[in-house]
């Protein structure tokens, strides 16, 4: 049994596995909108599930049925398991948990099993089978809404990553040849070199002399972080830019000293502010050198 | 062809074409030594503008010849360092630290005559 690639959602099912779910079908079909309304009885009382299952109106519970026959008896799934696979986006886009969805399957089997071996006390070997059915049914069934259940969550993180990612390497201009780079959140490699390049590119459109990095909003600085960010300073550098590194926070100081590392070459400044009015004097230095040497140039 | 050393003043400008091999940055290094004694120059600006690879043996080179101009009482500056070759060098761990670094040939003409007024245009 499996449920073939994604898009075509027929699963491959043998003879033997048709007859059991058949079988398993038989005695829950009559019975479906019983079962259906104990089960969102039992959950209504569920901290997630509780708002999730309503009993369904009449009209709903009739469709559902219709579409688990038409998939059992005329073996045509799709209408049903396409259906299993939006609850399972609904669930992950409402956040609901792996377990709490996971539990509504749970729920079913405990009230079929009983049932089935009620009925069919009599003839083991059909009980046997019917109990198989019930497995196939309810792994189809947890399949399609795990798939699709997964294939949200992860649509749900990519799409946040996109976002984060905009917002993480912001570039502002403070002024005239002077940068402000304000960083939020932690750093990683990913981020850092994305961090380096956008610097760099900025420093040549707009010929900055001085760069303040703020690191007020990054929990944790690390030797790794330390590294990226000697890397990103020792970047501008070359390309003639002082960089400044401000808001380093005491706990992250100490962190740094403890770990031996030769900061030697990143200028840290105490907070934003001492950063902007350092890099501005930088600023001015390099504003005065550039008029002395134009004055030079200009004596005959 | 050896590489075209300019004179300006009292500095000497080498703006860097093509790639150069192993061997012409060699020859540039003691060539610029010499110029450097020969016209008392007392800057010299190295141009890799025009560069989009800086290779561990080329920063060295870099970095010695700045050295060199240095003992014969001149200063240099290395500018134009064009952002991915900043950002290849920094990930591979090269750096030209101790010399002057600007972002073009203007800046640091500026730079070098500050941080060393012998080297202002005569």
């Amino acid at each position: 049994m499996s449920v073939n690639g994604r898009g075509s959602l027929a699963p491959k099912l043998t003879g033997a596995e048709q007859q059991s779910l058949r079988e398993f079908w038989d005695v829950y079909e009559p019975r479906f909108a019983s079962i259906g309304a104990e089960i969102a009885e039992d959950a209504a009382d569920h901290p997630e599930l509780g708002s999730f299952v309503g009993a369904g109106n009449g009209e709903d519970v009739a469709d559902n049925r219709e579409r688990i026959a038409q998939a059992i008896r005329g073996g045509d799934w799709q209408d049903y398991l396409s259906r299993m696979m939006d609850t399972g986006s609904r669930y992950a886009e409402a956040g609901l948990s792996f377990s709490a969805w996971f539990a509504t399957g749970r729920a079913l089997r405990s009230k079929l099993v009983p049932l089935l071996t009620d009925e069919l006390s009599g003839e083991p070997q059909r009980l046997a089978q019917a109990i198989r059915g019930v497995s196939i049914y309810i792994d189809l069934m947890m399949l399609a809404i795990g798939d699709s259940f997964i294939d949200a969550k992860e649509r749900i993180i990519t799409e946040q990553q996109d976002v984060l990612r905009g917002l993480s390497t912001p570039v502002l201009e403070l002024r005239n040849g002077l940068l402000l780079v304000p960083l939020i959140g932690f750093i990683d490699s990913e981020r850092a070199l994305l961090l380096t390049g956008n610097l760099l590119e900025a420093i040549a459109a707009r010929r900055a002399k001085a760069i303040v990095l703020d690191i007020t909003g990054v929990p944790a600085v690390d030797s790794a972080v330390a590294n990226h960010l000697m890397q990103t300073v020792q970047a501008t550098q070359l390309m003639g830019a002082h960089t400044l590194i401000s808001g380093l926070s005491p706990e992250n100081a100490q962190t740094l000293v403890r770990l031996g590392l030769d900061l030697g070459r990143l200028n840290t400044v105490g907070t934003l502010a001492d950063g902007v009015v350092a890099a501005t004097s930088i600023l001015k230095d390099a504003e005065a050198r550039t008029a002395q040497y134009e004055d030079v140039l200009g004596q005959p | 062809m050896s590489i075209p050393i300019l004179k300006h003043g009292a500095t000497l400008i080498v703006s860097l074409q093509a790639e150069p091999t192993d061997a012409e940055f060699v020859e540039l290094q003691t060539d610029l030594t010499r110029r450097v004694t020969g016209t008392h120059a007392k800057g010299v600006i190295i141009d890799v503008t025009a560069l989009d690879v800086l290779d561990s043996f080329a920063t060295r080179t870099l970095r010695e010849i700045a050295q060199t101009v240095t003992l014969c009482g001149a200063r240099a500056a290395i500018v134009g360092v064009q952002p991915e070759v900043a950002f290849a060098m920094a990930q591979l761990g090269l750096s030209l630290e101790g010399t002057l670094t600007a972002l073009d040939l203007e800046d640091g003409l500026a730079l070098l005559h500050a941080t060393f007024p012998a080297a202002l245009v005569r």
